[in-house]
């Protein structure tokens, strides 16, 4: 099933939730949508799963308008933030539960056999006969995915689901996740707020802000060549400096930027030229050398696969760039910091 | 050994302090259990003892001995205690057919004037019974019958079913519901299969305390019952005034034997009806 938003939204009273937001879940790929908290994304998944209304617009599954049509009879399943696993039912009981009431309904055995096997798709069998309270948190977010697939729904929702499980096995946990939606070819929504995990579960990605979408598209796109400040730092770490455009080539599609770090080489991509705008160079697309603008290291910390050293340029200025594990300076240093040839991306004001 | 003793010294009236104050305590919480049980062992004496001390042309010569005593105040009084049975019988699942729906209405889907609804229901807790029946018999109109006693115990026994379920009800994270129905299941269905599951243990609980409260009231019940049709806290008070004390005490035990299992059983239910919901 290949799902969509038109142009809707929400409010809460006199709180607008959601203004004005469109985008597709194409067939058989997981769209996810990052925003901070409060940005909208669990009232567009709940808008998805018929829990709530839309005020305007539609929510189209297959091209048919869902207006009017209570979750029960939605074909979705939904992970939500909080499991809401049901604590008077065993962990079989509460996989069976999509099979055995309303939309879904199955014969005993088919029942039983759906369960069998939903629960050895996640790993969970040797908790069938368990209660939920007795299960740990990664145990929990297993069974309400189970559950929540168990009926085979068009698309699945899922609302924050690592959120609640501590780091270590929040990786384990997403890269399980990752395989698992890949495998059966659902149609996915998936809601977070952490951006490493966007951009490994997304084939799509829409970035949330204040109730509207800032930007959409391929995740990294959205990375390398974010549309808006907001995104440019939101997704990962960011230096934006201001710059203004020397000239564009037209020829190699490539423009000159000059800013206080020198001059980059960036895409062009439509800029007007003598435009003004921002600089996005990520921790990665800088340097320190021999060249480029003289910098006083005020932080530099190792984390592990890389050191990342924070250098201030004048006195309300400063830059993150990302060094070699080790190699970073000591604090108080005198650098040189400059924007790796090619690299950067020029935001227009 | 002076330095000893020097050490002790100041401490032995503070040890004295502590302890007469836990004799003080000990002394207090005797004299309260001792005020609350008395009365039952004399009642429950009272009921066992033989009766002939009352000489052959009183009472006591149709109620020598504990089994007679029984006999007698069943055959005086049995068609109140079976008054009493049937109206309890009815007001119990009434007061739960209306009390735990209204619960869910005002817990999960509160409309316009709700709360002040519920105000006004828990407010008739507060009302005198007198006044109550007086309303009641003349918004009836006519004389005093059952489904009128029906009613008077129903108004002092929903708000107890409301609000004990409701608070259950507010532990209940709601998306156990919203989950329901995405799976599939209409409102009715999440009701039957996550929500009464879920609630048992409270309504269970205000089902006992419905039971306790309709079997033992008597303000409203005395003034919406004739002299000839009673309940049986209302014949108890007739007893009270007009028998002998050992025919009194049966019937006063005649009346506990149901209410203290109730007790006990709302006792040990009350911890677990109240903290279900957290479990989630």
């Amino acid at each position: 099933m290949k799902a969509a938003f038109e142009a809707i939204g929400y409010a809460y009273g006199a709180v607008e939730a959601v203004r004005d937001v469109s985008f597709e879940m194409p067939e058989g790929r997981i769209t996810v949508v990052i925003g901070p908290s409060g940005s909208g994304k669990t009232t567009l998944l709940l808008l998805a799963a018929g829990l709530l209304a839309p005020a305007s617009g539609r929510v189209l599954f297959d091209g048919a308008d869902m207006a009017g049509r209570p979750p029960e009879r939605r074909d979705v399943g939904v992970v939500f933030q909080s499991y809401a696993l049901f604590p008077h039912l065993t962990v079989a009981e509460n996989i069976a539960f999509g099979l055995t009431s309303g939309r879904n309904r199955l014969g005993r055995a088919e029942v039983a056999r759906r369960v069998e096997e939903t629960a050895a798709l996640v790993s969970v069998t040797p908790l069938l006969p368990r209660t939920p309270p007795s299960l740990s948190g990664g145990e929990q977010q297993r069974v309400a995915v189970a559950r929540a697939i168990a009926t085979r729904p068009g698309l699945l929702l899922l609302d924050e689901p690592l959120s609640a499980i501590d780091a270590m096995l929040r990786r384990a946990l997403r890269e399980e996740l990752a395989s698992l939606l890949r495998r059966i070819g659902i149609t996915t929504l998936y809601v977070t707020h952490d951006q490493e995990e966007a951009l490994f579960l997304a084939d799509r990605l829409v970035v949330l802000r204040e109730g509207r979408v800032e930007q959409e598209g391929a995740p990294l796109e959205a990375y390398r060549r974010p549309r808006t400040r907001f995104v440019a730092s939101f997704l990962g770490d960011a230096n934006l400096v201001p710059a203004v455009v020397e000239g564009t080539d037209p020829a190699t599609g490539r423009a000159r930027v000059r800013t206080a770090l020198g001059t980059a080489d960036v895409e062009a991509n439509g800029i007007a030229p003598k435009a003004r705008g921002t600089l996005v160079l990520r921790p990665e697309d800088l340097e320190a050398g021999t060249e480029g603008i003289p910098a006083t290291v005020i932080e530099a910390r190792g984390l592990g696969p890389y050191d990342r050293v924070t250098a201030r340029v004048a006195a309300d200025v400063e830059l993150t760039l990302r060094v070699a594990p080790g190699a970073s300076p000591l604090v108080g240093a005198s650098i040189r910091v400059a924007p790796i040839a090619g690299r950067g991306h020029f935001l227009p004001d | 050994m002076s330095a000893g003793a020097g050490g002790l010294a100041p401490r032995r009236p503070r040890a004295g302090r502590a302890g007469a104050a836990r004799i003080a305590a000990r002394a207090w919480t005797a004299s309260l259990a001792f005020l609350l049980v008395t009365p039952l062992l004399v009642t429950a004496w009272g009921a066992f003892s033989r009766s002939e001390w009352y000489g052959r042309r009183s009472e006591g010569a149709a109620v020598a001995g504990a089994g007679t005593l029984f006999h007698y105040v069943w055959s005086t009084w049995g068609s109140a205690l079976l008054l009493s049975a049937s109206l309890v019988a009815v007001v119990v699942p009434i007061a739960l057919l209306i009390g735990v729906p209204a619960a869910i209405a005002f817990e999960r889907r509160p409309f316009r004037g709700s709360s002040w609804l519920e105000a006004a229901t828990l407010s008739i807790l507060s009302v005198p019974g007198i006044a109550l029946s007086v309303a009641l018999l003349f918004a009836a109109g006519g004389s005093p019958r059952f489904w009128l006693l029906v009613a008077g115990h129903l108004a002092y026994t929903v708000p107890l079913v409301v609000r004990t379920v409701r608070h259950a009800l507010a532990l209940i994270d709601p998306r156990l519901e919203d989950a329901g129905r995405t799976l599939g299941a209409p409102p009715g269905r999440v009701a039957r299969r996550i929500l009464l599951p879920m609630l048992r243990p409270s309504v269970t609980l205000a089902a006992l305390l419905v039971f306790t409260v309709s079997w033992g009231e008597f303000n409203a019940s005395y003034l919406l019952t004739t002299p000839l049709v009673q309940t049986f806290p209302a014949a108890l008070f007739a007893t009270y005034t007009t028998n002998s004390f050992p025919v009194a005490a049966a019937a006063t035990v005649i009346f506990l034997l149901p209410v203290v299992p109730a007790l006990l059983a709302i006792q040990a239910l009350g911890g677990e009806a109240l903290t279900r919901g957290l479990q989630a």
